[in-house]
């Protein structure tokens, strides 16, 4: 057995010591250090989604604004009108505006996530569908549930835009629209 | 030695790798915080943005309920009740940013939509200082709109249109059961343009009145006895609506082209009108004893000394000068009368009064109305005949020229108007059978009357006493048809809005909607600015 010095035995607690600290040092920076990743993680997730969600709304305001715009086009007088209902002396007409058909009622429109209008909801891409509700008031009253629009006649027009996958309303846009006259 | 330097440096790295981390992740969570808020940011802006584009067709929406406001309160008691005003709504709190007090003008929401609320009122200024006053024409409407706290504004500049650019016919009165428009034997009567009826129709069957828009309104009174299917011409369709669409009166109009105010009382407009009639003040033109030639211009036409009476009659043109180039010899001897010769009257733009208005068919008499002023010189404007106050039917059998704007041949309606406020009264424009021009020749032509003919004392629902105008179009019998030799058809060409109808013979009612006038005292505008009580 060999004698250790008093001074030699000190230096080894001390680094023993030190080397203990070391790792407990070590430990929680590596705690630290895991945190701030998680975090950074959890905040670029969120990011990510926010950002995905605000490109969503926007795209389907979008899409919502270009829909009352197609239909300031055709005109107040030229759009369809759909049933009208005694009890509140109204017509709703509910559909959507379809290239190949125009406007077609009891039907949706779809729209990929950059905001082109595809075919069907068959179509690669779908991301969006489009229902326009049409509610008119102090319409001319046809024969049965059919009515016809009076230059005085008001069309509220409400577009919702919809997320396919999920069914959540993403956007809803409205305006009147007015033939106008007596 | 050694064992010391060891220490040392041993000593000088304690701590180091907690250092670092800490380094890094203060890095990390400056990185983190930056790019969350730009996220942040972006989200917000877009949204923002989004909620903008909502607004602003909201605030389209408040917009277009205006106009609808304005339409149908057209006969409103009240200058104030014809729109929205640029005051605070009861109940409306919201500020717009940067405002210290709610905002202006009339709330509304769009049907089916939760998301926002416009507000909207209509000004005589784009300031919005000054409340529309019903008359002004252009006037201002503007709509501010809010959608999750993003406000728009959208202002218009509105021009008021004419009534008479609407229906080609209306016959806006309802006497129960008994017609309000009535197409008698021998009747061929092609409309043009939107026909209309308050009340009820009598068509005998040897006859047809067609018009591709048939209107019948009021229907929730007359569930039959209005216009069929059988009186849509092709590719067209019949209309029904509950409620009377009610007109303003004549008087109305005159209210209002006089400046008047909403209360004063009949008689003080046509007071005002007849003050303001131009009837004798020189308005009435003939032409000069010296023209060289029918082309009416300064130089061909003078003022008619005196000119015509409160009645218009054949005798308003026993001063007129003989047109040139319509006698039958140029020169005659003492037993030799001048037996055909023209005598003209030419209206320049104005208000005329009458009592009365009967002219029987005279082929030496011709009327021009000459809204181009090419007689003055003056400036072009609206004719506009106002007929009130005497009890005696009128008719008018002579045929009516109209001057045309430099470039064009067809008399724009626009520019003359005829206002019947003679109740119980009926009003016919005639084009007699058998008749000759001036110089002997059987005449062939149909009669065109290029005008607004605007006729309502009782609009449907008055309780009043009063019993409605009767217009009368008769143009020869059909019998041998509207196009055969010594026939001609009454031609109504313009529209024509009036209490009761009737129509005789062949006659057309040509819808034209004027391209140049809209400034119908009716429509919220005139296109003179009179005083109504100044006298």
């Amino acid at each position: 057995m060999v004698a250790q010095s008093p001074g030699a035995a000190t230096v080894a607690r001390v680094e023993r010591r030190r080397r203990g600290f070391t790792l407990i040092e070590g430990i929680v920076a590596t705690f630290i250090l895991a945190v701030v990743i998680v975090a950074m993680f959890a905040s670029w997730s969120a990011c990510f989604k926010q950002s995905s969600k605000i490109t969503e709304v926007t795209e389907a305001a979008n899409i919502a604004q270009s829909e009352l715009e197609c239909a300031k086009v055709f005109g107040a007088a030229n759009l369809p009108t759909g049933t009208y209902n005694t009890t509140t002396s109204s017509g709703t007409w509910t559909g959507a505006y379809i290239p190949a058909t125009g406007w077609t009622a009891n039907s949706l429109a779809y729209y990929s996530y950059s905001g082109a209008q595809l075919a069907s909801s068959a179509s690669t891409g779908v991301y969006f569908s489009v229902s326009v509700t049409i509610t008119d008031t102090n319409v001319l009253q046809g024969t049965g549930t059919s009515y016809t629009i009076g230059n005085n006649s008001m069309r509220a027009m409400v577009a919702t835009v919809t997320n396919v996958s999920t069914g959540v309303v993403d956007f809803q846009m409205a305006t009147n629209l007015f033939p106008g006259g007596l | 030695m050694k064992h010391f330097i060891l220490k040392a440096r041993k000593q000088r790295e304690a701590g180091a790798a907690l250092i670092t981390v800490l380094l890094v992740s203060i890095c990390t969570a400056m990185l983190l915080a930056a790019s969350l808020t730009v996220a942040l940011t972006t989200t917000k802006l877009g949204w923002k943005q989004s909620d903008s584009e909502a607004a602003m067709q909201l605030a389209d929406a408040g917009i277009n309920s205006e106009l609808q406001f304005v339409g149908l309160n057209a006969t409103a008691a009240t200058k104030t009740g014809r729109s929205s005003q640029p005051v605070v709504y009861s109940g409306v709190t919201a500020v717009r940013p940067s405002m210290t007090t709610p905002v202006l003008g009339r709330p509304g929401t769009v049907p089916g939509y939760t998301g926002g609320t416009y507000y909207v009122y209509s000004s005589n200024n784009a300031a919005g200082t000054v409340a529309w006053d019903g008359v002004q024409s252009p006037f201002y409407i503007t709509c501010s709109a809010v959608v999750s706290g993003c406000w728009q504004t959208v202002q218009i500049q509105s021009q008021s249109t004419s009534l008479f650019n609407v229906y080609g016919i209306f016959s806006g009165g309802d006497s129960g059961s008994t017609p309000t428009v009535t197409v008698n034997p021998g009747s061929t009567v092609t409309v043009t343009g939107p026909a209309g009826v308050n009340g009820t129709v009598s068509q005998d069957s040897s006859c047809t009145f067609v018009a591709p828009t048939c209107i019948n309104a009021n229907c929730g009174n007359h569930s039959s006895g209005q216009l069929k299917s059988s009186n849509c011409s092709s590719g067209g369709h019949l209309c029904q609506v509950q409620q009377p669409l009610v007109y303003p009166k004549t008087s109305d109009c005159c209210r209002n082209c006089f400046g008047c105010d909403p209360g004063d009382s009949d008689d003080t407009a046509w007071t005002a009108c007849q003050n303001h009639s131009c009837n004798a003040s020189g308005c009435i033109y003939h032409y000069s004893s010296s023209a060289s030639d029918s082309t009416i211009n300064t130089h061909n036409c003078d003022p008619l000394p005196g000119g015509c009476g409160n009645q218009l009659t054949n005798s308003c043109w026993a001063n007129a000068n003989i047109k040139p180039g319509t006698y039958t010899s140029n020169y005659w001897w003492w037993w030799q009368n001048p037996t055909v010769a023209v005598q003209t009257l030419i209206f320049e733009p104005g208000d005329y009064y009458f009592t009365s208005m009967q002219l029987a068919y005279d082929a030496s008499k011709e009327m021009v109305i000459d809204p181009c002023a090419y007689a003055s010189g003056g400036t072009p404007g609206q004719v506009r005949f106002w007929c009130h106050g005497g009890t005696t039917d009128d008719y008018v059998q002579c045929p009516i020229t109209n001057t045309c704007a430099s470039g064009t041949s067809t008399p724009d309606p626009g520019l003359f108007r005829i206002y019947y406020d003679k109740d119980n009264c009926t009003c016919t424009f005639q084009r007699p059978d058998n008749i000759t021009d001036w110089t002997g020749n059987t005449r062939n032509d149909d009669f065109n009357y290029y005008c607004g003919i605007y006729a309502c004392t009782k609009p449907c629902g008055d309780t009043s006493s009063k019993c409605g105008t009767n217009i009368g179009f008769t143009g020869t019998n059909n019998t041998n048809g509207c196009g055969s030799s010594n026939h001609g058809k009454a031609n109504l060409c313009g529209s024509m809005l009036c209490d009761h109808l009737k129509f005789q013979g062949c006659c057309n009612a040509n819808y034209t909607v004027s391209k140049t006038c809209t400034k119908d005292p009716c429509s919220g505008g005139c296109a003179v600015s009179w005083s109504c009580h100044s006298g």
